[in-house]
């Protein structure tokens, strides 16, 4: 067989640290975005399908972004992806299926090519939750995990943005005359027939319903949303494009060559690098410019201990705790934080937030946690996050070992700390042994200090 | 338990675990084949740095060796050494081998990607 060689050992390292590190950049980018180059990668995914170009706007936010796309929904088109099958019921999903990738690749070869990029990754490498999801696994393991925490962070704000915008619908004559205006013809027939004051009313009430069916966040966002393609924030992509770029070309090949596939991948990269996410409309192409400010953690996720992690040129801002979305108040006032507000929170994530925010220890000294187990290596204590629920195999809970400095203060007290460890020991002894990788009948230090 | 109890220090048998803070010395049979020296810094041999405080677990004496092996440590003692810690009364290591552990703390699997970190005093 010819072609491009395997890189192994070393080199495929380099290789995928490079690829980890261009992608993690490309998701972290504050810069305005390229318009010339993202409308020319955008134009050419409509002509390649056989569409023609499409006009473009730029909006300042995926927010801004998703608005935009719900007023623009009603006089263009939606692009449904041709590989969506509508599989459920009887087919007349598909063009709500279709909606979450226009110019969408077929799923089944997506699927094969990212477990192929799986296989090709050393299994040092991988999360050990890789399983269910290759792309996840792969995109972790090169490193660019996170950026699917940033899209769901932008997800998370731009599903309730716009809440507070439906208009008060002004309803001075005058400015309602000049709007009917559109109607031409019609109008001065209405206002004769109906009265002035009557067709008035009507009018107003009409562009009311209309501005609630489009302005709605309940309604109209959730297809926005669906339609949002990535932009800066794709993962699937890179982790296809791996393939090649950094496992050698030859997985490609052995997918009977999908040169259609291929170019599709190549421009949705160049997307990626350009701008932020976008929608495409027949004859019209939404796109978003990238944010301000984005600041992460070091496995790439969303992350401000005391700001927004997100912030765009309009102003809408997200908050946000190692890529978890959180309300405003969680990051800019923590000493909101109570042991009230942690077990009145629903939500596990938000909870565990909400813990680490309040600490830990200070959860199980002043929350009221059960001393499950005492001996002479310390205390074991247990703080409940859950009410206990009657099917539930296990319960969230904090369980942490509170044991003595054995060297004395200089004023003869001892220093007592608390370390977290796995619920599921049963005493201190156990729960010492753990922290230094033991069995609790193989742990017996015969000098302490 | 001790045999030896004459001195103003106390030398544990051989064979014993003895822990300072964060560090418990396990003893070992044999160190695995192909492990490596690891240096010493500034004269001592440390087996664990804190994190902050720039306070250290560590043996001045000579006769103490660490190495490195499979990404455990093992500390090699050839005659009694005394394991120091700014923080912690110093402990009497007698001649032997020991595998080095540090203390670890748990870690929610949903919060990071290992599931424990390590302690540092």
């Amino acid at each position: 067989m010819g072609g491009p060689r395997r890189p192994e050992g070393e080199v495929l390292l380099r290789r995928m640290e490079a690829w980890g590190d261009e992608w993690r950049a490309v998701a972290g980018s504050t810069e305005p975005a390229d318009r010339a180059l993202a409308e020319a990668a955008i134009a050419s995914l409509y002509v390649a399908s056989g569409r023609q170009a499409p006009a473009f706007a730029w909006v300042p936010s995926p927010a801004a972004g998703i608005l935009a796309y719900t007023f623009a929904v009603l006089a263009h088109h939606r692009i449904v992806d041709r590989w969506a099958r509508g599989d459920v019921g009887n087919g007349r999903n598909r063009s709500f299926n279709g909606l979450a990738a226009p110019f969408g690749l077929e799923p089944a070869w997506t699927y094969r090519l990212s477990c192929n990029v799986r296989d090709r990754i050393p299994s040092s490498r991988l999360p050990r939750q890789a399983a269910s999801d290759p792309v996840a696994g792969c995109a972790e393991a090169l490193g660019f995990g996170g950026t699917s925490r940033v899209l769901r962070i932008v997800r998370s704000v731009v599903s309730g943005s716009g809440r507070g915008l439906l208009p008060a619908v002004r309803a001075d004559p005058a400015s309602v005359d000049a709007a009917a205006g559109v109607l031409g013809e019609a109008w001065p027939r209405l206002v004769e027939q109906l009265g002035a004051d009557l067709a008035r009313g009507v009018f107003v009430e009409a562009t009311r319903r209309v501005a609630v069916s489009v302005l709605d966040p309940a309604n109209g966002r959730r297809d926005a949303m669906r339609a949002m393609q990535p932009g800066q924030w794709d993962v699937l992509s890179p982790v296809l494009a791996a393939s090649r770029d950094v496992f050698g070309g030859f997985i490609w090949r052995r997918l009977d060559g999908r040169l259609e596939h291929e170019r599709q991948i190549e421009t949705r990269l160049e997307i990626a690098r350009s701008a932020g996410p976008w929608w495409a409309l027949d004859g019209l192409a939404i796109v978003s410019e990238r944010p301000l400010i984005l600041h992460r953690d070091d496995r790439g996720r969303p992350h401000a201990p005391d700001r927004p992690a997100i912030a765009w040129p309009d102003g809408v801002e997200a908050f946000a705790w190692h890529g978890i979305p959180v309300d405003r108040w969680v990051i800019e006032d923590p000493g909101r934080i109570t042991v009230a507000a942690i077990d009145g929170e629903r939500n596990t994530e938000i909870r565990r937030v909400l813990v680490e925010r309040f600490g830990e220890e200070r959860l199980i000294r002043e929350g009221g946690a059960e001393l499950v187990a005492e001996d002479e290596t310390g205390r074991l204590w247990r703080r409940r996050l859950e009410e206990p629920r009657r099917w539930a195999r296990t319960l969230e809970s904090i369980v942490m070992v509170e044991v003595d400095n054995s060297t004395p203060e200089p004023d003869g007290s001892r220093k007592t700390y608390y370390l977290r460890v796995p619920p599921a020991m049963r005493t201190a002894r156990e729960a010492v042994a753990w922290t230094f990788g033991l069995g609790a009948v193989d742990y017996r230090p015969v000098a302490e200090s | 338990m001790f045999n030896n109890t004459s001195g103003a220090v106390t030398i544990p048998a051989p064979a014993s675990q003895l822990r300072q803070g964060d560090v418990l010395l396990v003893p070992a049979d044999v160190v695995p084949d192909g492990a490596r020296l690891v240096r010493r810094d500034a004269g001592r041999v440390v087996l664990a740095y804190g994190e902050v405080t720039g306070h250290a677990h560590a043996i001045r004496s000579t006769a103490a060796r660490l190495l490195e092996a499979d990404a455990e440590r093992y500390l090699v003692t050839t005659a009694a050494v005394m394991l120091e810690h700014e923080e912690h009364d110093p402990i009497a290591v007698a001649p032997g081998t020991y595998r080095v552990v540090i203390q670890r703390e748990y870690v929610p699997a949903e919060v990071a990607p290992a599931t424990f970190r390590r302690v540092a005093d």
